[in-house]
């Protein structure tokens, strides 16, 4: 497959997708659906045929139906008591998948991938009109989380949001949350690192200044606590560590997929990740780690002064070019300290290279528990980012 | 909980086949049966009947003459399918057949070629020539065509606070709200339909596990014209398409396109390019339909690719009025 010859592989995988919809707003609404099946792949003689239903029997590829670890009525439940407190417009929409995933390459060498992925997302609507986007999502099927964090989440940025004022536009110094940080790092770390998937011939532009000398990243596929958690990719490609990335600030390798990697007279990384069967295996990050830093939060605020300290981000997107993320909710810093004055709206518009004003990183490292990614339309759930509190210098933030 | 009643069941086959730029043929066969239960509605997806041979036959030969003989530049961004759609519903263990939609759809840089149940004639196509953008004249009008017209209105209904959708019936552009997509796959019956967003995600299993922010909140399709009807200037400046490149006001466009010359030959775009500007601010400038309504695409990496008939719009704009990145 390396040589870049049509390459045989056949898919199959066996998945259960459950998902709940609850809409609060004058009252209550709910539906539930439950949707399960099999979606197959097969790619013989550079042609492919995609599928529906059980594999053909001729593949002797023997899958039991998948299972998720709770009943219906109890994922309602749990789910319902969610939005109850609620009396502002609330949508939530849950997905869980479970199954799994055969994969047989060209030299008959077969692997299953167990899939468990969960995500919840949409909005909290407060009675003062403010629009919060929410979005978790992890390994497993979630229920434990929500119950644990899930309700106290809300709670929190509900009552912060009902006390926002809106975001003012300008250039502000300021303090990112490591859950805000990992918003930016996903979008101008991971996906700048990924390889591109339709170059033909394309060398990779490595090594690249992205970053201050501050900044260093790894990606790792089996890094304890991370949302990504595999042995091999959806290639079957075996993970064999850390993959370095950004060695002080300065991109150094790329991540592969068989193809990009083949195209680039490179090996492929283990990152050949694709959403379900039907869809092209494309490059992709698993676990995003940023190596932390030695200051404490408190310093790195005390450091910038006046300024902004920003609790949470959203929908980041990165065009190529620039990256863009909707702020959630910040606060102001005033005298080196947090004034608990909060703000919402407003968006961050910077070049890809805004890490290059990072002067200073936090001890506190933890993987962001929202590890959602669309790229190219094909949705994960579980591409994670651990990311310290950073220190950025004059954030551009349009209101 | 669900308006169902009890023992309704949908079941929906759709079959077709791909060819897109240099991927080789996919053929790709779905079913999924819908069933009211006490907790909502269940889709599986179930064994597929095999296509038939004639099917499989008129698709392949198709196919493979469409991509061998359609003379156009950058290849590599024509998508050509072919396909069918069945559908039954189930009461009282009987089967009643809804209905069979075969469609054929050829696009190429956000140009719809073809969208219909009929086969294409490829003698239609001429070879085209290519231009870079530095090459166009800065005096030439802007026209919008189908395919940017859907992709801005779009961007704009996403913003229910914009002036332009408060004044929706008083806009010089006419928007009609359908529940028939001309694309036959994007249509589905009245009863799941009226489920509203959750209705269209069971019918389709790519959606199955897409988070709500990335779920067209708006299904059906648009039918798209101006109030006024003008003349067709030529030669001008044809933007194909309008792909959104972030939110909020500062916003980028990649826009295809071509320009049209004064004997109507068409010399396409090398590249897209990319505008900063707004959905208000274009359509704003549209002063007059110059073809009926036609088939367009907006090919959204996140929500798919979504369907509807716009008219071809001519603009107050010039070539050098386009801020180009």
């Amino acid at each position: 497959m390396g040589s870049g010859k049509a390459a045989s592989v056949r898919l199959f995988e066996w998945t259960n997708v459950r998902f709940a919809a609850f809409q609060r707003h004058n009252g209550s609404d709910f539906t539930f659906l439950q949707c399960s099946g099999g979606r197959g792949c097969a790619k013989q003689g550079g042609e492919y045929d995609l599928f529906s239903g059980p594999p053909p029997q001729s593949w002797k590829c023997d899958l039991d139906a998948p299972k998720h670890q709770s009943s219906i009525a109890e994922t309602s439940a749990i789910l319902k008591r969610l939005v109850l407190p609620y009396r502002g417009r609330t949508m939530l929409y849950y997905t869980a998948v479970t199954g799994n995933r055969t994969i047989l390459d060209e030299s008959f060498t077969s692997a299953i991938r167990s899939l468990a992925v969960w995500g919840i997302t949409g909005f909290l609507e407060t009675l003062t009109g403010v629009r919060g986007p929410i979005g978790w999502s992890g390994r497993g099927d979630g229920l434990q989380w929500i119950s644990d964090h899930g309700a106290r989440e809300l709670r929190e940025l509900n009552i912060k949001l009902e006390r926002a004022t809106a975001c003012p536009s300008g250039a502000f110094d300021a303090v990112l949350s490591p859950a805000a940080a990992a918003v930016l790092l996903h979008e101008a770390i991971g996906h700048v690192a990924e390889a591109a998937h339709l170059s033909t011939g394309q060398r990779a532009f490595v090594p690249k200044r992205i970053a201050s000398e501050y900044v260093s990243a790894y990606d790792h596929a089996l890094e304890t606590g991370g949302p990504a958690h595999y042995e091999s990719d959806d290639e079957n490609v075996k993970c064999l560590g850390p993959t370095h990335l950004v060695h002080q600030g300065i991109l150094i390798r790329q991540l592969h997929s068989y193809g990009s990697a083949a195209r680039t007279g490179t090996l492929p990384t283990a990152n050949g990740r694709l959403s379900c069967v039907w869809k092209p295996v494309l490059p992709r990050f698993s676990n995003l780690i940023c190596v932390p830093g030695e200051s404490t939060e408190e310093q790195l605020v005390d450091a910038i002064h006046n300024g902004i300290y920003l609790i949470r981000l959203a929908n980041g997107i990165y065009n190529g070019a620039d990256v863009e993320a909707d702020i959630v909710l910040a606060e102001q810093i005033r005298n080196g300290k947090r004034t608990g004055q909060y703000m919402t709206g407003g968006q961050i518009k910077e070049h890809a290279g805004l890490l290059l004003r990072v002067t200073g990183l936090a001890n506190n490292s933890t993987f962001y528990n929202n590890a959602l990614c669309g790229k190219d339309g094909q949705i994960l759930f579980d591409v994670g980012t651990a990311s310290p509190a950073l220190l950025i210098r004059q954030l551009r933030v349009v209101a | 909980m669900n308006g169902f009643p009890p023992g309704f069941a949908y079941e929906r086959e759709t079959i077709s086949a791909v060819i897109h730029g240099a991927n080789p043929l996919v053929e790709r066969n779905i079913r999924v049966r819908l069933r009211a239960n006490k907790h909502g509605l269940c889709g599986n997806l179930i064994p597929p009947a095999r296509p038939t041979a004639k099917f499989q036959r008129a698709t392949g030969r198709l196919q493979l003459r469409l991509a061998a003989h359609i003379p156009l530049p950058r290849a590599e961004n024509l998508y050509i399918e072919t396909g069918e759609v069945r559908e039954q519903f189930l009461s009282k263990g009987r089967r009643h057949d809804a209905g069979q939609h075969p469609y054929c759809l050829v696009h190429w840089c956000g140009m719809v070629l073809h969208l219909e149940q009929y086969l294409l004639d490829v003698r239609k196509l001429k070879p085209l020539s290519v231009i870079s953008f530095q090459q166009v004249p800065g005096s030439l009008p802007v026209i919008l065509g189908p395919s940017a017209i859907l992709s801005l209105t779009l961007e704009l209904r996403e913003k229910p606070e914009s002036q332009w959708c408060e004044n929706e019936s008083e806009n010089p552009i006419a928007v009609l709200e359908t529940d028939i997509s001309p694309y036959p796959p994007h249509c589905i019956p009245q009863a799941i339909a009226a489920m509203g967003v959750y209705g269209y995600v069971s019918c389709d299993p790519e959606t199955w596990t897409s988070p709500l922010l990335a779920l067209p909140m708006q299904y059906g399709s648009l039918i798209i014209q101006h109030r006024k009807n003008g003349a067709l200037p030529q030669p001008a400046l044809v933007l194909d398409s309008a792909l959104p490149l972030g939110t909020g006001p500062d916003s980028y466009f990649e826009c295809e396109f071509h320009v049209l010359g004064a004997s109507s030959a068409i010399e396409k775009g090398e590249s897209p390019i990319r505008i900063k500007t707004s959905p208000e601010k274009m359509l704003g400038a549209a002063v007059a339909s110059v073809r009926p309504p036609e088939p367009g695409v907006v090919c959204d990496p996140i929500l798919g690719n979504r369907y509807g008939r716009a008219a071809t719009m001519v603009t107050e704009l010039k070539a050098h009025d386009l801020e180009i990145w």
